[in-house]
């Protein structure tokens, strides 16, 4: 965790330049960014209704890492999951006449949402298994695809009346909340999705060979560990969770939707993913720290006027400090000047007065 | 001067504008994919075209409209770009990085930065660079019908893209230099053995990519759009990238490519104001909307067809593409 939390205090350390150079405090924008949320509790429900798809979308990348795999698609899978989300909420009812019960409108759109995720994934890995079409770039392309259906969707089909400013209906239900606060039970979905995904890896026949062939993919092969099946379930997995966080996004965040409703969870997933590659609950760590970071990257915007894309900003350093520091603390530093090597000269003084040996 | 009908609804002038749109919105994808063509070759997929296109727009806005020297603008946009192929290569040359990862990290850190700083610039434009003839023939080949004024009355950025593609065709295929690239490319240990400079290879094809994003940035800005808004590469890069899989890393295919994806777009703009009826042609593989679907479709799709027949080496797809080269002690 050492190299984690490091890494995330150099990032608001120079995201705090760009903070100086608009003329911001970055004392008091960070203090607000992170205990607002302790002391306001709408802010703080705003965290964990945010955390929510965060930490479902982190899992989303998180576990085909752990088989060494890329998910970089969870965006359109999130996407998908929200789309269908609200194609479900504002038909259904119609459909099945008024007076729809929205407990039945909530679980089918639930269910639609993850298996719509799942689909979404699949062409990805039956290219993969198939013909081991490079799983990055296909997912990667499928976001886009996933952004102009959406786009296309929500100015054609899915659009409710008239106007220049395209939106859809509203979803005929609401995430339920939890005990009288603001916030809604997508956050214990995702809890659940963090210690199912915990069991299995780390408790399950399954998760171990996923680790697996992740670390050595030519031992998994030779003890008879199938890699399209370990290759099948994590994506399965991963869109499934991914689809799940579309659905929380969009019934317990947003209701209705415009062009470029998503908030690009499937991205932030990835640093997400990268910061708590070690465990689930590392990823549900890192999902919440960019749940605070987001909400409270909005609430200095409205609050001290410094641009919300601080948090993207926040996120991108996170990145690029995780991947000089990981290579830094897994690689021996040396320093070579033409055929001099501070390395080989340390390492020829240590062998002085040693007798003998190779 | 009356339109003339060309085919059934078909007017001159529709043609024209569709043909001079679709010229005007390839030269920024020819830059950039003739950048990332040369990098992938070696090896080095760059994923940050999309944010360099942003970083370099904006700031080539800036110093050509304080400076108001739209030279200087451009040299901007092409050091941004190579500022960031140096970063890039320092850590997934260098050390090794995982280069998907630094490429998303590079278009993110481009988004935010811009969005971050951009706000002021967005309510001002710039008389960006003229068109011009095409020198000595473009003057009288302008007057052919339908293509000539989009093909040689244009920016000289956009001369530019379209001489360049020969240049690098030239360059890949038939220099040294182009053989060491593919080389490394393909199997950078053995490249390495028979003395190819592995290392300064990789570094400087990614900056050549990305300087060429850096001047397709600048060319958007100056060239083309002349005003800045949050995002507005608009998911050019993304197209760059998947240009340069469906175009299977040829500069002379890229060109034709780009061309067909930037028919798309302007299609896209165009076909609003026609009556193309319902049903599945007309009401949905039509729409605006879902025209521009189609690149990333075609993405997946050659990168099935490459993947499948991947013993056929015409196809051209660079065996060590996205991995990292360790020399053995």
């Amino acid at each position: 965790m050492a190299v984690q939390g490091l890494t995330v205090v150099a990032a608001l350390a120079v995201a705090a330049l760009a903070l100086v150079a608009v003329d911001a405090n970055p004392v008091t924008v960070y203090s607000e960014m992170f205990l607002g949320a302790f002391s306001d509790p709408l802010q703080a429900s705003r965290v964990f209704n945010r955390s929510a798809p965060l930490i479902l979308a982190g899992l989303a990348v998180y576990i085909p890492l752990r088989s060494g795999l890329y998910n970089i698609g969870a965006e359109g899978q999130l996407i998908v999951g929200g789309l269908v989300t609200v194609w479900v909420g504002t038909r259904l009812p119609e459909a099945m006449g008024v007076g729809a019960e929205g407990a039945v409108v909530f679980l089918a759109a639930l269910g639609v949402a993850v298996l719509a995720g799942v689909a979404w994934v699949y062409v990805p890995v039956y290219l993969y298994n198939k013909y081991e079409v490079n799983e990055i770039l296909t997912t990667l392309m499928l976001v886009f695809t996933a952004e102009r259906v959406s786009a296309y969707l929500i100015s054609g089909p899915l659009q409710a009346g008239g106007g220049g400013f395209p939106r859809t209906g509203s979803i005929a239900f609401d995430l339920p909340t939890l005990f009288g606060t603001r916030i809604d039970v997508g956050i214990v979905f995702a809890l659940l999705a963090v210690a199912g995904t915990w069991l299995v890896i780390n408790r399950t026949r399954l998760g171990y060979e996923v680790v697996l062939s992740g670390s050595n993919e030519g031992v998994a092969e030779q003890t008879g560990i199938g890699t399209k099946k370990i290759t099948f379930f994590v994506f399965t997995f991963a869109a499934a969770l991914a689809g799940l966080a579309g659905f929380i996004e969009v019934a317990g965040n947003q209701s209705s939707l415009t062009i470029g409703w998503q908030p690009g969870y499937g991205w932030t997933a990835i640093p997400i993913a990268l910061l708590g590659r070690r465990g689930a609950v590392q990823t549900m760590l890192a999902g919440f720290m960019f749940g605070f970071i987001f909400v409270g990257a909005s609430t200095v915007e409205t609050t001290l006027g410094v641009p919300a894309a601080i948090s993207q900003m926040i996120e991108a350093l996170i990145i690029l400090f995780l991947i000089s520091g990981e290579v830094l603390k897994t690689h021996r530093l040396d320093l070579v000047l033409g055929r001099w090597s501070l390395r080989e000269s340390v390492g020829k003084l240590a062998r002085v007065g040693r007798a003998g040996g190779n | 001067m009356g339109d003339v009908v060309l085919v059934a609804g078909l007017t001159e002038s529709f043609v024209t504008g569709l043909i001079g749109a679709t010229v005007t919105a390839s030269t920024p994808l020819i830059l950039a994919a003739l950048g990332e063509v040369v990098a992938e070759r070696a090896g080095m997929l760059n994923l940050g075209v999309e944010g360099i296109m942003l970083l370099s727009a904006l700031f080539s806005f800036m110093v050509a409209l304080t400076t108001g020297s739209l030279f200087l603008g451009f040299l901007t946009g092409v050091v941004v770009g190579i500022i960031a192929g140096l970063l890039h290569a320092f850590l997934t040359v260098s050390l090794k990085a995982d280069q998907v990862i630094s490429g998303i990290m590079i278009t993110l850190l481009g988004a935010a930065v811009t969005a971050f700083v951009g706000d002021d610039w967005a309510s001002r434009s710039i008389d960006g660079l003229e068109k011009t003839y095409f020198p000595v023939i473009g003057e009288p080949l302008s007057a052919v019908p339908l293509v000539g004024e989009a093909l040689f009355y244009s920016t000289p950025t956009a001369f530019l893209a379209v001489l360049l593609v020969p240049v690098v065709w030239y360059g890949l295929f038939r220099t040294n230099l182009g053989q060491e690239i593919i080389a490394v490319g393909e199997d950078p240990e053995a490249a390495d053995t028979v003395g190819v400079p592995v290392f300064r290879i990789r570094y400087g094809v990614t900056v050549f990519g990305s300087a060429m994003a850096g001047l397709a940035g600048a060319h958007l800005i100056l060239a083309w759009i002349n005003q800045w808004s949050t995002g507005m590469t608009s998911g050019l890069g993304w197209v760059a990238i998947a240009l340069v899989i469906v175009s299977r890393w040829r500069p002379f295919y890229a060109l034709g490519v780009a061309f067909i994806f930037s028919s798309l777009n302007a299609l896209q703009i165009r076909v609003q104001g026609l009556e193309l009826g319902d049903g599945l042609v007309g009401g949905l593989l039509l729409d605006p909307a879902f025209i521009s679907i189609y690149p990333y479709v075609a993405t997946i799709v050659v990168l099935a067809w490459v993947s499948r027949n991947e013993l056929d080496e015409r196809l051209g797809r660079p065996e060590a593409l996205a991995s990292p080269y360790t020399r053995e002690e």
